[in-house]
């Protein structure tokens, strides 16, 4: 198991260079002059020298992306232009609603999805299953932001059962009205991946039940109810495990659009303030943390793969 | 006589699929008495796995098979029970062995698990005692380290062990007639025989009747004391054991008899294959099924169908003209 | 194998290839799934093209007095905004840009897609860097890497496509990659190997034509997916530029006013969800026509 995870994190290595370079790049390659971008319009020629010279923007880009690299491995990610902090500071401020959103949506999410796409399986080909096919189908369909706008008009202006917009922490009004502030965002981001979670519960469960071993559990006498929830649901299990894995990435990124809709002071606003503000270095920062976490969250789905699977947790060992 | 466990009666097994219902199993009946082992033979395709199934009533009823005729089983038919009931029977008084154990073994539990859960179902075992009788399982169809195996998962087993583990959950529960479908199929050679070996003793054992399921006319002869053969759904012939290898009436038999790689044979001589394909089961031929295969089809052949006839010494097959075929093999 | 044989053979394979392209065609138009999607998205394009014939005031014409005007049906159909223009000439000239953009990085992404993944399949050593280059891709977030580079460019319907399609062609590539190492594994294009065709065509005439089902189903999605991530850039103020109008602008502009004018999100929020919608399904039942398996 140990070799299988050092394996692992090895294969981590090209992925997470190329996004440092696509990262490095993003600033660099934008047509002007960074320096004078980030100056605005009445900036004077020797101040944007200054500050090109300051920013090492004169020596060759390989040098500089170097640099750069050095200077983030050190954990200096740079500096914001606009907000008197540390990035450090900035970053980890914004990423605790962010990360509040995300999790609470896939929790609702794969609450919703799992057991409905478990009864899809289970009515195949019935009305149950066509009304959760199509339930799922306008799922995908729907984008979270506009999913959103929608629910501000039912729930928070029509209603007003839930608060329009506005984040509350919990250090501020207390668990229940920080879930509260969160519940509409939450849903507005899970629903698209409750769609797939729905229907990747529903093919595996399908193709499991396929299986011999479903065949051989009933030739033993055990009971419908005993295969369904016991033999096929733990099989099944495994790839929906590693579908919710891969939806807390899509969320993640999903979550930049969702917040601005609810005014939730996250990653995603940080980043839409700084397009507005030309602030490169922080977008740079927050692309580069939001990657990074979506590598290790990829990372660590893989490694419960290896527990769930007996299978898999094999191969690990004989590889080491 | 020994008691009749099983008595299949004109059996008709239908599957609805996109292109209409198929007859998999046209009519089919046998019985099955206790201690003993009967043989159902044919190419694959003719039915004998979907005999198998029907039997245990494995497939799903609602929307994919349906069934005709009767299942006896100690008189009772299997046909009239409810799902409750059926379960009873499945592990405790039918059981099965599969063909691949690869992938009728859940993955996900192990071995010792998959035997007790059969023992808690059916016997009531509380988990310490059904593990001990898992172990107990696990030496009889001769599993080494046992104790230890007994947490294995079953990829951690080699093919031999895994099927060794099936036959361990099937006969768990001490059934009264196993059903054994090419139980050995995907093993080699030795361990075949050793699964085999480890079959007929079990069956010997316990007295209980067996239905072996095979395409492979050697280990029939090895094992059975009667012989079905089976093709496009239909029996074409039945017999006991010496009496098919010395008198095959029908000419698919016959075919398949002459298919055999004998070993003292004369080696140079082409191993003979009978011609043409089981036909699909959407495009079953008019008049005798095997009509268009068959080097003595006469114009009779392919207008009516024959029926099962015995020739009065227990010997039934289905063919118009066997008694000229016979004759010719013989001249 | 000798040449007349060889031919002879080709001559049967393409017959063969032509009688299933036949198949699948008649397939497809009995397919209820694929129907029905291609129903409600070409329903959309052509009031997309109408737009003109059904606004002619265009989507620009600003009334002072109509503002936030709501919808009636001898009125502004779907109401007018918050400077006074008509929703609905908004929201079928929006129609226009959003599917425009949406299927130019749809068409784009395969073509790059294809490219990058039948190369990659075909030179081992060029597999390993195209991949890594898409798994690097593929780990930043689409929305955010979007984000990113519409920042980073200039505002304008051009760079959006161009970002968009940077954020799909490694989806399209993987696809395009992992069927045509199949295809090219098999005997004949072993055998066209031997036989000392050009790399290019065994790439472009053997092993594309047979890797085009798979990726014109992804293209499908990813024309979704454009328009979704599109109307999100718009939404968010970096994505087409005002005044012209996108489903995602419009949302843009109803997003301030919500409180007062529902018929501003309901609207354009309709015809992008049923856009995108009708391209699901279709892509759907194209994947069910092109691979039975899948059912």
């Amino acid at each position: 198991m140990k070799k299988y995870v050092i394996k692992r994190i090895l294969t981590l290595i090209p992925v997470l260079l190329v996004v440092s370079v696509v990262i490095f790049l993003l600033v660099h390659l934008a047509p002007g002059d960074p320096a004078a971008m980030m100056l605005g319009d009445q900036a004077q020629d020797a101040e944007i020298a200054a500050l090109r010279e300051r920013m090492g923007l004169n020596d060759p880009l390989p040098l500089q992306y170097v640099r750069w690299l050095g200077g983030v491995l050190r954990g200096n990610l740079g500096e914001s232009v606009f907000i008197r902090d540390s990035m450090g500071n900035i970053l980890m401020d914004h990423l605790r609603p962010t990360l509040a959103l995300t999790v609470y949506a896939l929790f609702l999410a794969t609450l919703f999805a799992v057991p409905l796409g478990m009864l899809a399986a289970k009515y195949r080909g019935r009305l149950p299953d066509s009304l959760v096919s199509v339930t799922s189908m306008f799922g995908i369909s729907m984008p979270s932001f506009l999913l959103g706008l929608l629910l501000i008009l039912l729930f928070a202006i029509k209603w007003k059962v839930f608060p329009s917009s506005g984040y509350v922490s919990i250090a501020e009004g207390g668990l229940w009205a920080h879930l509260r502030s969160l519940t509409l965002p939450a849903i507005a981001l899970g629903f698209i991946e409750s769609g797939l979670i729905i229907r990747m519960t529903r093919s595996s469960m399908l193709e499991v039940l396929e299986s011999d071993y479903i065949r051989m559990a009933k030739a033993k006498g055990v009971s419908v109810r005993s295969i369904f929830y016991k033999h096929a649901l733990r099989n099944a299990l495994i790839s929906i495990v590693t579908v919710v894995g891969q939806s807390f990435m899509v969320l993640l990124g999903g979550a930049t659009v969702v917040e601005s809709v609810f005014d939730i002071p996250g990653i995603g606003q940080l980043t839409i303030n700084s397009v507005m503000r030309r602030d490169y270095q922080v977008i740079q920062a927050v692309v580069l943390l939001v990657s990074v976490t979506n590598v290790l969250v990829s990372l660590a789905v893989d490694l419960l793969y290896g527990v769930i699977d007996p299978r898999a947790r094999l191969e690990n060992r004989e590889g080491g | 006589m020994a008691e009749t466990i099983l008595e299949v009666k004109d059996l008709v097994t239908s599957f609805k699929t996109e292109r209409g219902t198929v007859k998999a199993v046209d009519g089919v009946s046998f019985r099955v008495n206790a201690g003993e082992i009967l043989g159902l033979v044919g190419e694959s395709g003719c039915g004998k796995s979907v005999t198998s199934q029907s039997i245990m009533r494995l497939y799903d009823e609602k929307y994919l098979a349906s069934y005709e005729g009767e299942i006896l089983f100690r008189g009772r038919n299997l046909f009239h029970l409810s799902d409750k009931e059926m379960q009873s029977i499945r592990g405790r008084e039918i059981a099965m062995v599969f063909q691949d154990a690869l992938s009728a073994l859940n993955p996900v539990f192990t071995v010792g698990s998959q035997i007790m859960e059969a023992l808690r179902i059916h016997q009531g075992l509380h988990k310490d005692e059904a593990r001990a009788r898992a172990v107990e399982m696990l030496r009889l169809v001769g599993i080494p380290g046992a104790e230890t195996r007994v947490d294995a998962y079953p990829h951690q087993l080699s093919g031999g062990m895994r099927q060794r583990v099936m036959i361990a959950i099937a006969l768990c529960c001490r059934p009264s007639l196993l059903i054994a479908d090419e139980p050995t199929t995907a093993l080699d050679v030795t361990i075949q025989a050793q699964i085999m070996d480890l079959i007929v003793e079990l069956n010997r054992k316990m007295n209980m009747g067996v239905i072996l399921i095979t395409h492979d006319l050697s280990v029939i002869a090895e094992t059975c004391q009667r012989v079905a053969v089976m093709y496009l759904g239909q029996i074409v012939e039945e017999a006991g054991v010496e009496d098919i290898f010395d008198r095959p009436l029908h000419p698919y038999t016959r075919g398949l008899l002459r298919s055999i790689p004998s070993v003292e044979g004369d080696k140079r001589e082409r191993l003979f294959v009978i011609e043409g394909v089981v036909p699909m089961l959407s495009a079953i031929p008019t008049g005798c099924r095997f009509g268009p295969r068959c080097p003595y089809a006469t114009e009779r052949c392919r207008r009516e169908a024959p029926e099962l006839t015995e020739d009065g010494s227990g010997h039934r097959v289905r063919c118009w003209n066997y008694a000229r075929a016979e004759e010719e093999s013989h001249g | 194998m000798n040449d007349t044989s060889y031919t002879a053979r080709q001559e049967i394979r393409r017959r063969l290839q032509k009688e299933q392209r036949a198949l699948m065609w008649r397939k497809f138009l009995t397919n209820k799934l694929a129907m029905g999607g291609a129903l409600i998205t070409l329903t959309v394009i052509v009031l997309a093209l109408l737009a003109p014939v059904i606004c002619p005031e265009g989507p620009l014409a600003m009334s002072v007095f109509d503002r936030l005007t709501p919808p009636s049906p001898d009125g502004y159909l779907f109401g007018a905004d918050n400077l006074g223009r008509s929703v609905l000439a908004r929201v079928l000239y929006g129609a226009r840009v959003s599917l425009a953009i949406g299927a130019s990085v749809g068409l784009l992404s395969m073509i790059f897609g294809m490219i990058l993944g039948l190369y990659a399949s075909y030179y081992p050593a060029l597999d390993n860097v195209i991949m890594r280059i898409c798994d690097g891709l593929s780990a930043i977030p689409s929305t955010l890497l979007a984000i990113a580079l519409m920042a980073m460019l200039e505002r304008n319907i051009g760079n959006l496509i161009l970002s968009l399609t940077i954020v799909s062609t490694p989806r399209v590539a993987r696809v395009a990659r992992s069927s045509a190492v199949v295809v090219r594994e098999q005997t004949y294009i072993e055998a066209m190997r031997a036989l000392g065709t050009s790399s290019t065509r065994i790439i472009w005439g053997h092993i594309a034509p047979n890797i085009l089902s798979g990726v014109v189903v992804q293209s499908s999605y990813i024309f979704a997916n454009a328009i979704i991530t599109e109307a999100a850039l718009s939404f968010l103020g970096v994505g087409v530029p005002a005044p012209d109008p996108s489903w995602g602008n419009i949302l843009y502009d109803g997003k301030a006013v919500i409180h007062k004018a529902w018929w501003m999100i309901v609207y354009p929020g309709i015809f992008t969800a049923a856009t995108v919608l009708g391209l699901n399904i279709f892509g759907d039942g194209l994947r069910d026509v092109l691979d039975p398996h899948t059912n």
